[in-house]
């Protein structure tokens, strides 16, 4: 292995070469990490945001034909499917065991919000929005970690119906904390119901504005009025884990549990389009990516070209002396390699400076991104995240050279040693 | 021991061949001091390449110590080189971002026979023999040419081949200089047993061998045995080997 020896000497010698392959890599490494960590900050925002506010990590529902994401284009959530109080406590049950987790049963419909006049009587003809609710039972916040709370408080402040609107919806109907507004709904049974509740606090969506400006949260009981339903009922039961992350294992392990008439599934699968969005902006990432990695390669090949075809007196010196073809590749491989790593490392720790410069910097968001990830973003440097990405680019950096080196060390050594 | 018998190697260059070797054969004693004489384009380089291993013929045998080398895979080529032969170059050949002692080092690196005690001890005996033990830091440009073929010779001999081959060596060099370096390689010849086959257009260095073979339009047309004790036979070789272009 000693004769790696050579490999470093010649980087040494041809100094402004191996300075600009490391370059090369170096910036390439930078302009990934720095990528990486907008796109996995902005993911990891989303994703939150989407189970926070929306779907949870893992959501058990009635298993019917016609499911579909919980979030879809139409965001209708005006099914009649509903679990019976036992099959509640079943899906509760499971959860129950785990630990780290909090389930909830959760009822999801369609609702018209409307003022109440002074007079105290709904007031026909006046302002009504339509908006998705979501009715929790117990002290499930985490919704709160995306709809920032303006002014008054979350659900469970005291009132008996409660009601959290986003400030658009608010602003709409004219309303502050502690009015009382009207919600209507169709039951299952097809009557549409009204009643009175308490507006009890207005936030500002931090992520998802687009999708939660018709969101509304509401307690359990106002869900089950509205929805027609019985004590216990439920449309769905949802859960959250430790981490996102861990959230599709959480759902293997409870979809064993549970029976064939529950259909549990995960977030990553029910984001619909609003999952979509951040994918296709990480799509958009990673072809970016690959484009750079395409002009570095052609960089590299072109280079250790150029170096194998000067030393093409060397090679067949070598071959000379005894060296077979593997070392002679493996010796323009580590001197690449070195070069690459040297400029990896010196990115890596530029990217960590200037993460750690950025961290408390708010970036304004432009439209239409600001819809999913919000109107500002802080980036989230984590130094070992481009690590396995890091390692990918340096791999494509060395099978670059391997190319051109293998041709070179595949010359006859007599010819090449017979040219001037 | 070497024994050639037959050996043919012929280039296509476009619609005619080149027989650079036509049907040579040739007996090498071991520790046999031998030039290879003969004007230029008549196949002393090609000989010695395929002697060397780093060439195969079309036709013919090479038999080196007792292995016949002509048909070997590339693999085993490599291993014979690596391991019993040493090659010396016209134009010195180092790898010019080593040291002296590096480039002395190189190919002791790769053979696992040799421990690392072992190769610092071989490296610093080659140094010394070829007398450049103050220069063991410098990079090969910082050599003179006289120099440099010493650093040379002693990374052929540091592996301690049984045959070294050098193609003109001393034909980058000045006379007095050339002569240093043949002699040099005569007396490590004496010292280790080793067989040399050299090519020369240099008459006075052909002197220095115990054979001449010379070679015209890739056939032995003369073996004159203790070549430099025959001055008639040298000057005739002077005059026929100055270069034709
Ligand atoms: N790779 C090759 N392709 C084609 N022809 C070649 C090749 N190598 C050698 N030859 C031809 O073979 C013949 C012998 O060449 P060789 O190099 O062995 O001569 P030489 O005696 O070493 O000459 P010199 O004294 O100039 O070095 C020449 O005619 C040369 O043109
Ligand atoms: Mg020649």
């Amino acid at each position: 292995m000693r004769f790696f020896l050579l490999s470093l000497r010649n980087a040494q010698h041809n100094r402004n070469r191996s300075i600009t392959i490391a370059m090369f890599v170096g910036v390439s490494v930078l302009v990934y990490l720095l990528l990486n960590a907008f796109v996995s900050t902005a993911q990891n925002k989303t994703s939150e945001a989407i189970t926070d506010s929306l779907l949870g990590h893992v959501q058990v529902r009635p298993n019917t034909d016609d499911v579909a994401p919980i979030i879809d284009m139409s965001a209708d959530w005006g099914t009649s499917n509903h679990f019976t109080s036992t099959q509640v406590d079943t899906a509760l049950d499971v959860f129950d065991r785990l630990t780290n987790v909090e389930a909830t049963p959760v009822i999801r419909l369609n609702m018209l919000v409307g003022q109440v006049s002074n007079e105290t009587t709904v007031r026909d003809g006046g302002e009504q929005v339509g908006v998705v609710a979501i009715g929790f039972r117990g002290e499930i916040d985490h919704y709160l970690q995306n709809l920032k709370l303006e002014t008054g408080s979350g659900l469970g402040s005291g009132h008996n119906d409660e009601v959290v609107l986003s400030s658009s919806t608010a602003s709409k109907l004219g309303v502050s904390p502690g009015d009382p507004v009207t919600l209507s709904a169709e039951a299952i049974n097809g009557t549409v119901v009204t009643l009175r509740a308490t507006l009890v606090g207005i936030g500002d969506a931090q992520s998802l504005s687009g999708f939660e400006d018709n969101l509304a949260y509401i307690s359990f009981n106002v869900g089950q009025q509205l929805k027609g339903l019985a004590q216990g009922e439920a449309t769905e039961v949802m859960a959250f884990g430790n981490s996102i992350a861990s959230a599709k294992s959480l759902r293997g392990n409870v979809d064993e549990t549970l029976g064939d008439e529950f259909l549990v599934t995960d977030w990553t699968t029910q984001g619909g389009f609003i999952s979509g969005i951040s994918t296709a902006f990480t799509g958009i990432f990673y072809v970016f990516l690959l484009i750079l990695m395409v002009i570095v390669c052609i960089l590299i090949v072109n280079m250790v070209a150029g170096v194998a075809l000067e030393r093409s007196k060397e090679i067949a010196t070598l071959r000379a002396i005894g060296y077979d073809k593997t070392r002679i590749i493996m010796i323009f491989l580590i001197e690449v390699l070195a070069c690459g790593a040297a400029g990896a490392i010196v990115a890596a720790l530029l990217a960590w400076l200037i993460g750690a410069a950025l961290r408390t910097h708010e970036f304004a968001v432009g439209s239409p991104a600001d819809d999913v990830i919000g109107s500002t973003f802080t980036l989230h440097y984590s130094p070992l995240a481009g690590l396995p990405g890091t390692l990918v680019i340096l791999m494509i950096v060395g099978l670059s050279s391997l190319i051109p080196s293998a041709q070179a060390s595949s010359r006859n050594p007599a010819e090449a040693l017979n040219e001037d | 021991m070497i024994s050639v018998h037959g050996l043919t190697k012929r280039y296509a260059l476009g619609s005619t061949v080149i027989t650079a070797i036509d049907n040579v054969s040739l007996d090498v004693r071991t520790g046999e001091f031998l030039a290879v004489g003969g004007s230029s384009g008549s196949g002393k380089s090609t000989l010695l390449n395929i002697i060397g291993c780093l060439d195969r013929p079309d036709k013919g045998t090479v038999v080196i110590d007792g292995q016949r080398t002509d048909q070997l895979s590339e693999k085993r080529l490599n291993s014979v080189r690596l391991n019993n032969i040493g090659f010396i170059f016209q134009a010195f050949n180092l790898i010019s971002s080593l040291t002296v002692y590096e480039n002395i080092e190189l190919p002791l690196l790769i053979r696992k026979d040799v421990s690392a005690d072992e190769r610092r001890t071989r490296v610093n005996t080659f140094i010394e023999k070829v007398g450049l033990a103050d220069r063991r830091r410098n990079k090969a440009h910082e050599l003179s040419g006289g120099q440099r073929q010493r650093v040379a010779v002693a990374r052929a001999l540091a592996t301690r081949p049984g045959i070294v081959l050098a193609d003109e060596p001393t034909a980058n060099l000045d006379s007095h200089t050339g002569i240093e370096v043949i002699n040099l390689m005569h007396q490590i010849s004496r010292d280790e047993n080793t067989t040399f086959i050299f090519s020369t257009h240099d008459p006075k260095v052909m002197n220095r061998a115990d054979r001449l073979v010379r070679l015209e339009d890739g056939r032995i047309i003369e073996i004159v045995d203790n070549a430099g004790r025959d001055v008639s036979i040298i000057d005739k070789i002077e005059s026929a080997g100055k270069y034709t272009g």
